[in-house]
């Protein structure tokens, strides 16, 4: 099943990329980041997709990206090394649109603890974790695509999106996790055509899996309390916990629905989407090593809220964007050994940005200012833990676009932004602290507690036709992080946060 | 056109709005407050002991999250805030024996100590208190000093072949383990919640009123039902014990710390000696091939006896009596810890062998291969000790009674760790160590980060 939806996707994005070619519009449309905003709105939206009016174009990314440093949340590695092979494009046959997208990468991670997670799902309460640190290889296999059909010209479009994610982790130390995770899902929806004006709706059905094992290759580390660290626990909320190694399998059930506007005001062109999903996830644990004999552990809630409003305008002096995008997520849990829930958790976010480049000739300078605002909270109400956290990134850019002659084109970009808590709040009563507190607890705690620099630096460059009638590409991005200021706490967390991070890619692009 | 773009404004942001309220906790499951109300046995419960102080703990069998406050003048302990679930509480007292003595009217030369334990106690919002009987057991002359289950590292040491059990004189008189018995009391080994199933009590473990046959009218309180059983030789004066000593039981009773030959002509090995230990010195050895051939009934599958290949003689170390070792190839004692361990000794004029023995209370036929569990009267054992596994999820239902080990134990690493549980030392007199027998195994043993069969001073702890 799997490898003939792998094949079937494959065909229909490389399908796209081919159909795609020699179009010459693709550099300029990933080379500013104005126009890229909007392609990749358009690329995964029909309503947007079949207002584009480029009709075909596409890209292929090679990238490898190195992250590492001590400022860093406990469950993340200190060390990340990631290949990426990314590709995406749409283009068009007589009244079918069609887009499609792949994206494989290979993730190597060194000095992980605290979590035993595959997928970073961070509304999961329910995964394994140890105090072990060790060496993790992750592979995500994500793919999905987009047909859509002019049913009445200039009226009505009918379209089918299909999404395929496969993920798999392990690590080489005890405890090792092995997880697989595979997620499928349809998306149906009609767009209406009035003018200049376009609005679509549609809805989301799908389902997917996973399932962790834990094993032990030294079977004297199982349960030794001689190697505390190597314990292996399963997380049943944000506080509540379990010693426990085993198999864990998770059984989801999404279904959504979602809408878009396109249209022009004047001089401004809008894209704008909204989506509401919901997730239904049933964990089950193995009872002994046959999945035919297990039992309902708990199951997971999660819904999700997302809205984007892109607005577009070009002029004869400069181009400005204005990006806004709201998202809430929240999740909450049934848990069979109280018979009710024990875990909540809320996420929302805000990003609103602004960009103005001007129409220069040869050299086109771009500024902008954006903020981005994030307010986090979990709760386990039977171990009375709590954090929440709110913060804010102000930040502003500025990028110089330069082409110093027909075929070749240079870009430079900075980022710098500065990370703000504005709220900190944490609840553990000292007769319900324990490992999860001191290990996850306390160091989220910490982690958020601190201001952060952010720089961020971006230079790309690129040739048209480089390799026959293919324009080819390269991108260097490069992220540091800096810890400032101190937390108004102090506890005794498994993990204090510390220094800075850096993040640093170099991506090679074929733009079709 | 401007009302199109208000109304999908609007539309957002009450799906935003929506979704951001926060959840009235009042729908999650809250920490509850417990309280354990302690009383005291029946036989001393007009006395009018004391009940203020006592340490009562409570651990949470999901989290493995312990608990502990002391009782108020009413016996009542109090714990505020804890999760709902499932519990194990314990709670123990001291009398001193001036007092007792004087309540009593009975002389005692000792501090009594009175201990409770409870386990699989639900908590929940509408169950919000439990009550724990305080009991006293007997103090023996015999106690188990030593107790190495866990064995060693399963690859670079001995695994289960070094365990052994060290017996200790705790009186001042010369005691003979002639006659002795030595035997591993039956229970549930496993976590399921059998509750609800018949042949079981509400605490999961084996409900003995059950079986087949029975007829102890107090089946559960007054018995325990072993699964081996195993004697001292002697003929009544062979082994002399003075006071302060002690006889070790071994498993194989060979140095472990270097190669030996196996019954089927291989070698065992060692890889890192200093994992395991010498118990070439052990005053006896558990032997079981000659018991397994006399119960070996050929199949088709399996038509010649062979000998478990561990399973090896020392001649110069006297042989324990097999009477009863039911699914062991040898005498071993669980690495995980799902054991209990009792010592006894039957009456002049009795012979446990002909004690009555029934079969497990789940089952629900007997035919001629149905095991018998040997039913002792919890009068005649010295001392007992229970074993519990290290993690809290993984315990089994509690298999003694409370009057013989209040309160189970383990050693702190778990399985294949080389570490021992050894008994505390309460005193010394005149050289003469006295170890501290409360029976509560909890509060009586520690753990001795490698077992150590050499009876010397090394052997005991503080």
């Amino acid at each position: 099943m799997n490898k003939v939806l792998v094949c079937s996707s494959l065909f229909l994005i490389l399908s796209v990329a081919v159909v795609a070619q020699r179009n010459g519009l693709a550099d300029s449309i990933y080379f500013y980041q104005q126009s890229a905003a909007e392609a990749g709105m358009i690329q995964h939206n029909a309503t947007q997709l079949v207002s584009s009016p480029v009709e075909k174009t596409g890209y292929a990314s090679l990238s490898a990206t190195h992250i590492s440093g001590g400022f860093r949340r406990v469950q993340q590695a200190q060390r990340t090394t990631i290949a990426d092979f990314y590709t995406e494009g749409y283009s068009t046959l007589n009244r079918v649109r069609i887009a499609g997208s792949f994206h494989f990468n290979k993730i190597m991670e060194d000095s992980l603890a605290w979590t035993m997670k595959g997928l970073e799902d961070e509304v999961q309460p329910y995964y394994f974790f140890a105090g072990k640190a060790g060496a993790y290889e992750r592979q995500n296999y994500n793919m999905d695509a987009l047909v859509s059909y002019e049913a009445l010209k200039n009226k009505l479009y009918v379209s089918l999106g299909a999404g395929y994610n496969y993920h798999w982790t392990t690590r080489s130390v005890d405890p090792r996790p092995d997880v697989n995770n595979f997620k499928l899902t349809l998306h149906p929806s009609v767009t209406y055509q009035f003018g200049k004006h376009l609005i679509g709706a549609g809805f989301t059905w799908g389902y997917g899996n996973e399932t962790t094992s834990i094993t032990y290759k030294n079977k004297n580390y199982a349960g030794n309390q001689l190697y505390i660290e190597r314990n292996s626990y399963l997380s049943l909320g944000y506080g509540h916990i379990t010693k426990m190694q085993g198999r864990l399998r998770h059984f989801n059930d999404y279904s959504g629905f979602d809408a878009s506007y396109t249209g022009v005001a004047g001089k401004i062109r809008i894209r704008a989407n909204a989506a509401y999903q919901y997730r239904a996830e049933e964990m089950t644990m193995d009872e002994g090593n046959s999945s035919r004999l297990y039992h309902v552990y708990s199951k997971l809630y999660v819904q999700d809220i997302q809205a984007a409003l892109l607005l577009s305008k070009q002029g004869n002096r400069g181009n400005q964007q204005l990006y806004a995008k709201v998202s809430s997520q929240s999740g909450d849990n049934w848990a069979a050994e109280f018979d009710g829930s024990n875990y909540f958790y809320l996420c929302n976010t805000l990003n609103l940005s602004y960009l103005y480049r001007f129409n220069n000739g040869k050299t086109e300078p771009e500024i902008g200012a954006g903020i981005d605002m994030t307010d986090v909270s979990r709760e386990d109400y039977v171990e009375q833990h709590y954090l929440r956290n709110t913060f804010v990134s102000p930040g502003i850019t500025a990028s110089l676009y330069w082409k110093p002659g027909k075929a070749t084109s240079f870009a430079a970009a900075f980022h710098p932004s500065y990370t703000i808590p504005l709220l900190n709040e944490l609840e553990a009563p000292p007769t319900q602290v324990n490992v999860f507190t001191k290990g996850v607890v306390y160091s989220d705690y910490l982690y958020y507690s601190y201001k952060a620099l952010n720089l961020e630096a971006r230079l790309q460059a690129l040739r048209k036709n480089m390799f026959k009638q293919l324009d080819a590409g390269m991108t260097i991005r490069a992220v540091w992080t800096g810890r400032s200021g101190e937390p108004d706490l102090v506890l005794p967390a498994a993990y204090d946060p510390n220094k800075n991070r850096l993040n640093i890619s170099c991506s090679f692009n074929l733009y079709f | 056109m401007k009302q199109t773009h208000t109304r999908l404004l609007l539309a957002c942001t009450i799906l935003l709005l929506a979704a951001c309220h926060k959840r009235d906790a009042g729908s999650g499951v809250r920490p509850v407050s417990f309280s354990v109300k302690l009383s005291y046995e029946e036989s001393v419960a007009a006395l009018g002991l004391r009940k203020d102080s006592a340490l009562v703990k409570i651990t949470n069998l999901t989290s493995g999250t312990v608990n502990q406050v002391y009782s108020d003048a009413q016996g009542v302990a109090n714990f505020a805030s804890v999760p709902p679930g499932n519990y194990t509480i314990t709670a123990t007292i001291t009398i001193s024996a001036e007092r007792y003595s004087t309540l009593s009217g009975a002389y005692v030369a000792e501090d009594v100590v009175f201990n409770g334990n409870v386990t699989g106690q639900s908590v929940t919002a509408t169950v919000s208190e439990a009550v724990a009987v305080l009991t006293a057991g007997k103090i023996g002359d015999w106690v188990f000093k030593q107790v190495y289950y866990a064995g060693s590292n399963t690859s670079r040491g001995a695994s289960f072949r070094d365990q052994f059990v060290e017996i200790y004189n705790n009186s001042n008189q010369v005691l003979y383990a002639d006659s002795l018995y030595f035997a591993q009391v039956y229970g549930v080994a496993s976590t399921a919640n059998n509750a609800a199933t018949p042949g079981y009590l509400p605490s999961s473990q084996y409900d003995w009123s059950k079986s087949i046959g029975q007829t102890a009218t107090r089946a559960n309180e007054d018995y325990v039902y072993v699964k081996s059983l195993f004697m001292i030789p002697g003929t009544g004066k062979n082994h002399p014990v003075n006071p302060g000593e002690s006889i070790i039981i071994a498993q194989t009773a060979l140095n472990h710390t270097q190669p030996y030959a196996l019954s089927g002509g291989t070698t065992q090995g060692i890889t890192d000696p200093t994992l395991t230990i010498d118990l070439s010195g052990a005053n006896f050895e558990g032997y079981l091939v000659d018991y397994r051939r006399s119960i070996f009934i050929p199949t088709t599958s399996s038509p010649n006896f062979t000998p478990y290949k561990w399973d090896i003689d020392n001649p110069t170390v006297p042989n324990l009596k097999v009477m009863l070792a039911s699914s062991m190839q040898d005498l071993l004692l669980d690495n995980l810890g799902r054991d209990g361990l009792i010592i006894f000794k039957a009456p002049a004029n009795q012979d446990p062998a002909q004690w009555p023995a029934y079969p497990s209370p789940v089952e629900t036929t007997v035919t001629s291969t149905t095991v018998k569990y040997p039913q002792i009267p919890i009068r005649h054992i010295i001392d007992a000790v229970e074993l519990q596994r290290v993690v809290e999820t993984a315990r089994v239902p509690k298999r003694l009674q409370n009057s013989l080990d209040a309160g189970p134990t383990n050693v702190s690493a778990g399985e294949y760790s080389s570490q021992s549980l050894v008994r505390k030392t309460a005193r010394a007199v005149g050289g003469r160590k006295i170890l501290k027998d409360t029976n509560n195994s909890a509060n009586d043993f520690s753990t001795k980060s490698k077992a150590d069969p050499s009876k010397s001073a090394s052997s005991f702890v503080d």
